[in-house]
């Protein structure tokens, strides 16, 4: 697994590139919520390089998601893949997730 | 249509799946299993090694955990079998998927994805064994030309 981190105005653009499976997971959850602490509060996930997720892929989303909304914070996904969002469907993730096509997309609206 | 399988031993240790997805890989390649077939494959074996290396043992020994996959036709027959303490999958209750964000709980989706992404799971405790016997339709990749 590897993580991108990039600033566009306040939103703060993190991709997650590989694998997101039992052993990468618990790692990148702790570099999101290190995101966090340091006082990121608009989020993107680019997960356009993500090729494969689990369940503890999917438990580190409701984690970020819960402490960016403590914050009042924005958080949005961006670059699903058919079979991970496939996944998302099947956890109804797609309910409780804004999820766009693009980062650009993404971008705007946490930005907004 | 050729007649594939697999037998895969491995440790209780998470970093085991690593090598359980090169290998789940090469099988798939074998029979041409589509790459939605082949993800699928990777996460139900995923989740459910997952859940018997993280609470089946409760010594810290070495245990083994064998895994066989085989293509019948259309349909892969898979199956896990661990030396753990009992636990059958069928009957953890199924999380609730409709509540909002602060309610959702963060876990208990493992086993939910394994239920949904396969046609069905048979459990069966035998000489201080679990056997679980998955079977899911395979979808063929496209031809490339």
């Amino acid at each position: 697994m590897e993580i991108t981190e990039e600033k566009r105005g306040k939103v703060k653009i993190v991709g997650l590139r590989g694998r997101l499976d039992a052993n990468s997971s618990p790692l990148a959850e702790k570099r999101l919520q290190g995101f966090i602490e340091q006082g990121e509060e608009r989020l993107v996930l680019d997960l356009s390089e993500l090729t494969y997720i689990s369940s503890l892929g999917l438990r580190l989303f409701i984690a970020i998601a819960k402490n960016i909304q403590k914050v009042n914070g924005k958080l949005a996904l961006a670059g699903l893949n058919d079979h991970i969002y496939e996944i998302f469907k099947i956890a109804r993730f797609t309910t409780i997730f804004s999820i766009y096509p693009s980062c650009d997309e993404a971008v705007a609206y946490c930005a907004a | 249509m050729g007649y594939e399988q697999i037998r895969i031993v491995l440790n209780n240790e998470l970093t085991e799946i690593a090598r359980l997805h090169q290998d789940v890989e090469n099988f798939g390649r074998k029979c041409g299993l589509s790459s939605k077939t082949q993800f699928e494959l990777n996460l139900i074996l995923e989740e459910v090694l997952a859940n018997i290396i993280s609470y089946g043992y409760e010594d810290n020994r070495r245990h083994e955990i064998v895994v066989r996959a085989e293509l019948k036709q259309s349909e892969l027959v898979i199956e896990v079998e661990d030396d753990g303490r009992p636990f059958n999958p069928l009957q953890t209750p199924p999380p609730d998927l409709e509540q909002p964000l602060e309610q959702r709980k963060v876990g208990g989706l493992g086993v939910h994805l394994v239920r949904e992404l396969t046609s069905t799971v048979e459990y069966t405790r035998r000489e201080e064994k679990n056997r679980l016997v998955m079977r899911k339709k395979a979808e063929k990749s496209e031809p490339t030309r």
